[in-house]
């Protein structure tokens, strides 16, 4: 909205400006994003929401996944809904919604993205194992006190839209459901502002974006206002990034646990950094380099996404019927080393433990920090495991923080 | 040897560089899948914003064939070794190449290991049957992988030099 500035609004504006340490580049913001320029000092805002592990939605049975509760409502209304088991996702950007966990007014309420053509936006976001499908609606997105307004969404598996392109199909499994997601949605709060980047806004095709007419979609561009933007982008304030903190968990792990994900890098007194050890990642991937054992791996990411550690390595024999992950007959304890692309290193050890035996002696536990998997390409996926005991921050990328600009992750052992 | 509509262009598949631009973009639709014919790979790159060079052709063990979609798009590797068969594939880049093209006839076993695994193994990263081992990685920006069909493979290929 604009408005002309009085002399007395533009002073008050440039002391809250400055009292806020978390600045924004807002050049590439959509037009209709969230608007500081109320000439309000800024008061302080809840900035701080809770996170769990547990078991997952019904009809699911999840391990390591890190879940909150998340509020939308369509945009400049009091249609609103709170959906639970969100899987918060460093590892992507972008908030997505299972079409099934939607009330039908709001499915109803929320407005479409359209192309510059007046056909409807879609997504197939991809994933490690597939894809999720769905078109591009608007929603204010509530966390805590922070508030992002008319932001893009997608909306995975809706009733009545389009199917699926061919070319989608083929890059895995479908996880259009709470079912074969694991969770009711996703929230990816990565050290990118779009999920993705100028890669979409210059191909076509580009394996994310799509126009549909009815019931025909066709690849696209997607210019980065149009793409699925970080929420903590575009709060007001406090949108320079995150801080996640996970307590630890004993060796034979937990029901469930508690933790809180606080938005803002050094914005407010939850969320400063300390001793934290900052490893800046590269600007295009978001990566950095591990050492574990003897073995150098370049490509190396944190990402709260994943259940566990995954990495290539041929020494531990796999579960026989739990896929995907290690299970030596005795915990083996692992060196590890993060080192930043500035060069910043820090002790990352873990242990790779049996998640077989444990859960045939407890089959409830959820929560488990000794898991680990194989993976095989250059990097060491550090997962969910690597954050129980932490604090991280993520700073996104071109934001200003005390330690410099994003993108860079923070590491504090609790 | 294939054309497309708007070019016609005879290529030799050695190792020379060819980028070939259309007018219109045609799909990666041409190229040979895991376990498929050498020879399947397009004769011409004839195909819009493809770049489509040998990369090691003077490789004694096997041939690597890579075709890249643009400068910093999806690049996908075939690995052929002296029988003319593809017995590797290797993927990296910002999106994942359309993998039913990339595998062939093991895409299918590929989704069906990933859908029996259940809810705890949410990405499953690594697949491992008689005669098809897969391994992948990533994250939302940035997808990598690599598959292999160990029978073809020539001696002392391991999946390791897959990538």
């Amino acid at each position: 909205m604009r408005r002309k500035l009085s002399f007395h609004t533009l002073m008050v504006l440039v002391l809250a400006l400055s009292a806020c340490s978390g600045g924004g580049s807002g050049g590439d913001a959509p037009a209709s994003g969230s608007s500081s320029q109320s000439g309000n000092t800024p008061t302080s805002t809840t900035n701080q929401i809770a996170l769990m592990v547990d078991s997952g939605p019904a009809g699911t049975t999840t391990i390591n996944e890190l879940y909150t509760s998340v509020t939308i409502c369509a945009p400049g209304t009091s249609i609103c809904q709170t959906i639970d088991h969100i899987l918060v996702d460093t590892g992507s950007t972008g908030l997505r919604l299972m079409a099934s966990e939607l009330d039908s007014a709001m499915l109803a309420a929320l407005p479409s993205s359209f192309d510059s053509g007046g056909d409807v936006l879609a997504e197939c976001a991809q994933f490690v194992d597939g894809y999720t499908w769905g078109p591009i609606r608007f929603a204010d997105i509530k966390l805590g006190g922070e508030n992002a307004s008319n932001v893009a969404i997608q909306v995975v598996g809706a009733p009545n839209f389009a199917g699926t392109p061919l070319i989608c199909q083929n890059t895995g499994v479908a996880e259009n459901t709470v079912q074969s997601f694991g969770a009711k949605g996703i929230i990816g709060i990565s050290v990118f502002t779009q999920d993705c980047g100028q890669y979409c806004a210059t191909h076509n095709p580009n394996g994310m974006y799509y126009t549909c007419h009815g019931s025909v979609c066709s690849a696209t561009l997607a210019p980065l206002a149009k793409q699925l933007w970080n929420p903590v982008a575009l709060f007001p304030t406090d949108n320079n990034g995150t801080m996640i903190s996970l307590p630890s968990v004993p060796s034979n792990g937990a029901t469930s646990v508690t933790g809180t994900l606080t938005f803002g890098i050094a914005t407010q007194t939850n969320n400063q950094l300390a001793n934290a050890a900052v490893l800046t990642v590269d600007p295009i991937y978001g990566e950095l380099t591990a050492t574990v054992g003897s073995t150098t791996y370049t490509g190396s990411f944190l990402d709260t996404g994943s259940n566990a550690y995954f990495y290539d390595i041929g020494l531990f024999p796999h579960c026989q019927y739990l896929a995907g992950f290690y299970c030596p007959s005795n915990a083996q304890g692992q060196s590890g080393i993060l080192q930043g692309r500035n060069g910043q290193t820090l002790a990352a050890d873990f242990i790779v433990g049996n998640p077989e035996l444990l859960l045939a002696a407890n089959p409830n536990i959820a929560v488990y920090s000794q898991l680990a998997g194989p993976s095989g390409m250059s990097g060491v996926d550090f997962g969910l495991p690597f954050f129980l005991g932490r604090t991280v921050f993520t700073a996104i990328e071109n934001r200003t923080t005390p330690a410099g600009t994003g993108p860079w992750l923070g590491i504090i052992a609790n | 040897m294939r054309t497309n509509l708007f070019f016609r262009r005879h290529c030799q598949r050695t190792a020379k560089f060819l980028t070939v631009f259309a007018a219109l973009f045609m799909p990666l639709a041409a190229y040979a899948a895991l376990g498929g014919d050498e020879a399947d790979l397009p004769a011409d790159a004839a195909i819009a914003k493809i770049e489509l060079r040998p990369v090691d052709a003077s490789q004694a063990r096997f041939r690597v064939h890579e075709l890249r979609d643009g400068i910093d798009g999806p690049r996908v590797r075939q690995f052929a070794g002296r029988n003319g068969k593809i017995f590797g594939v290797a993927w990296d880049g910002p999106v994942k190449p359309d993998l039913r093209q990339t595998l062939g006839p093991y895409y299918e076993r590929y989704l069906a290991t990933v859908r029996g695994a259940g809810s705890k193994a949410r990405g499953l990263r690594q697949v491992r049957t008689d005669d098809f081992e897969l391994k992948l990685s990533g994250h939302m920006r940035h997808f990598a992988g690599a598959a292999w069909v160990p029978s073809l493979a020539p001696n002392g290929v391991a999946l390791g030099d897959v990538r």
